[in-house]
């Protein structure tokens, strides 16, 4: 195997513009298989925009994303000349890799049980009995299997974003990419969340998420990665980015941090 | 004095004349939410210039009188060489009409789902078309039957204009009786209660129908 397959996620030089605003300015990161990477950074530091680069909710304009070592979007021809890639072929590329928002998106018009379904259906193209089993069974693994006939607007914050999170498993993912998964949520319902979380990097699941919960950044990250002004302004393992601050921003966003919510982890 | 009992001598003609002007109106508005969903669609196109000849269609019907708009449709086909019976002109027109509304509430319903809802289809692998068909017209549909529902009461009491263009619809009938009889109170009155026993059934089977698709 070459390392470039080994590698879950490769972003090289990453960059994005929203009109004249440059929100990401070169990001370069490695994710591999198994591995589990928080990405911290203040608001507006483009943290939502990368995750959404790496599955292509937004075209990104320089640079290149890699997911398994397949560029994601482009194509790149003998003279290394870009063109964009049908929206059909980058879904295909993207087959591996799921999102979890931070409003969970669940569609309210389904039950949870037709929510998990549904992209099994359509997408997967399994028969009904054979949605059905796998849905009930990611289902039961985030501890909702007893809700199955609730809609999302029943649910509390919490169980919607377990939901949203089964959804995904459903489509036996290789890497879940989360977007703020608890900041939607009230603080006594953040905990379960997390907790479902901690058993999928357990389970050895590649994951990159976007969090404000350090002490939970702490705990399962390999590797925490610091973005100000759309760069990575430091990255490290989180025993050493959170004790040993090296730069200014990061050193005056963790002393926020902490003050806010009193201790640090 | 007001003598209802001329009316009930001309029940059968009365009723047939309601039957023309429900089945008129509600093939019309069949027709209309069809072509009301594609310049709905065309509307949120990506193709400015799709866009740009929607909008226009759309200002042009909301923003004329539908007298006119019948006219125009029953007196100009002819003279285009399509010669063709005022029915049918009758429910193209309506049809043309109410696509232009309908399209606008459908797009309003279009626009009340959350961007996030789109992403979440699109990272799942869904297709334009999947999406459209299993994620969002189920919820515009449910999100906009009250709006559909008063657009089909709009349209039944309008109907009464293609008495103009000699369809005999409910509107057309009374009239004839109401001079042929010199009666015009009793027939004109028994026209608004007719009228209202039909837009009164729509009322109600709009809202049982929401109430079978409400989810919480
Ligand atoms: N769709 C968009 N259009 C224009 N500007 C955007 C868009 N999305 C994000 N931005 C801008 O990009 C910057 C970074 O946003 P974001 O990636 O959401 O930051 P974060 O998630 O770290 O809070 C912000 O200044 C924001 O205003
Ligand atoms: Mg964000």
């Amino acid at each position: 195997m070459s390392t470039n397959t080994q590698r879950a996620i490769k972003l090289v030089d990453l960059k994005k513009s929203f009109g004249d605003n440059q929100v990401l300015k070169g990001i370069d990161l490695d994710v591999n298989y198994g591995q589990v990477v928080c990405i911290i950074g203040g608001s507006g530091s483009g943290k939502s925009t990368m995750l959404r680069c790496i599955n292509f909710l937004e075209q990104y304009d320089g640079g290149e994303v890699l997911v398994s070592g397949k560029l994601i979007g482009y194509n790149s021809d003998a003279q290394g000349n870009l063109s964009s890639l049908p929206t059909r072929v980058v879904q295909q590329d993207l087959t591996d890799v799921c999102m979890v928002f931070q409003q969970f998106n669940l569609w309210p018009h389904m039950t949870v049980l037709e929510n998990v379904m549904s992209p099994l259906l359509r997408v997967r193209r399994l028969s009904k009995k054979e949605a059905c089993e796998k849905a009930l069974a990611v289902l039961s693994k985030v501890g909702m299997e007893h809700k199955q006939d609730a809609y999302p607007g029943q649910l509390s914050g919490g169980q919607q974003q377990r939901v949203a999170i089964a959804r995904s498993l459903g489509m036996d993912p290789k890497i879940m990419l989360f977007d703020e998964p608890t900041s939607a949520l009230d603080p006594e319902l953040v905990g379960e969340v997390l907790k479902v979380m901690q058993s999928l990097a357990q389970e050895g699941m590649t994951m990159v998420i976007v969090t404000h919960e350090m002490g939970f950044a702490a705990q399962v990250s390999d590797q925490v990665v610091f973005l100000a002004n759309g760069r990575i302004a430091e990255q490290g393992e989180p025993n050493r980015l959170f004790n040993e601050p090296q730069t200014d921003q990061l050193k005056s966003f963790l002393s926020t941090w902490s003050e806010r919510n009193g201790s640090m982890l | 004095m007001v003598d209802f009992s001329v009316v009930f001598d001309h029940t059968d003609s009365l009723l047939s004349g309601l039957w023309m002007t429900t089945w008129v109106s509600l093939l019309s508005i069949g027709i209309g939410f069809v072509l009301g969903a594609i310049l709905c669609l065309g509307r949120m196109s990506p193709r400015g210039w799709l866009r740009n000849v929607c909008a226009v269609y759309i200002s042009l019907l909301r923003g004329t009188p539908l007298l006119v708009q019948l006219a125009i449709v029953f007196y100009f086909l002819p003279l285009a060489g399509i010669d063709i019976p005022s029915i049918a002109a009758a429910i193209i027109a309506l049809s043309m009409n109410t696509a232009a509304f309908q399209s606008e509430i459908l797009r309003g319903g279009f626009q009340m789902i959350p961007a996030g809802q789109r992403e979440a289809a699109w990272s799942f692998g869904y297709s334009p078309l999947q999406r459209l068909y299993f994620i969002e017209l189920p919820q515009v549909v449910r999100r906009t039957i009250p709006s559909l529902v008063n657009e089909t009461i709009d349209i039944i009491k309008n109907s009464a204009l293609i008495s103009t263009i000699a369809v005999t619809d409910l509107m057309r009938i009374v009239q004839t009786y109401s001079s042929t009889t010199y009666r015009p109170i009793e027939f004109f009155v028994a026209a608004g209660l007719l009228y209202l026993l039909l837009t009164s059934c729509i009322s109600l089977l709009g809202r049982y129908i929401e109430s079978r698709l409400t989810t919480h």
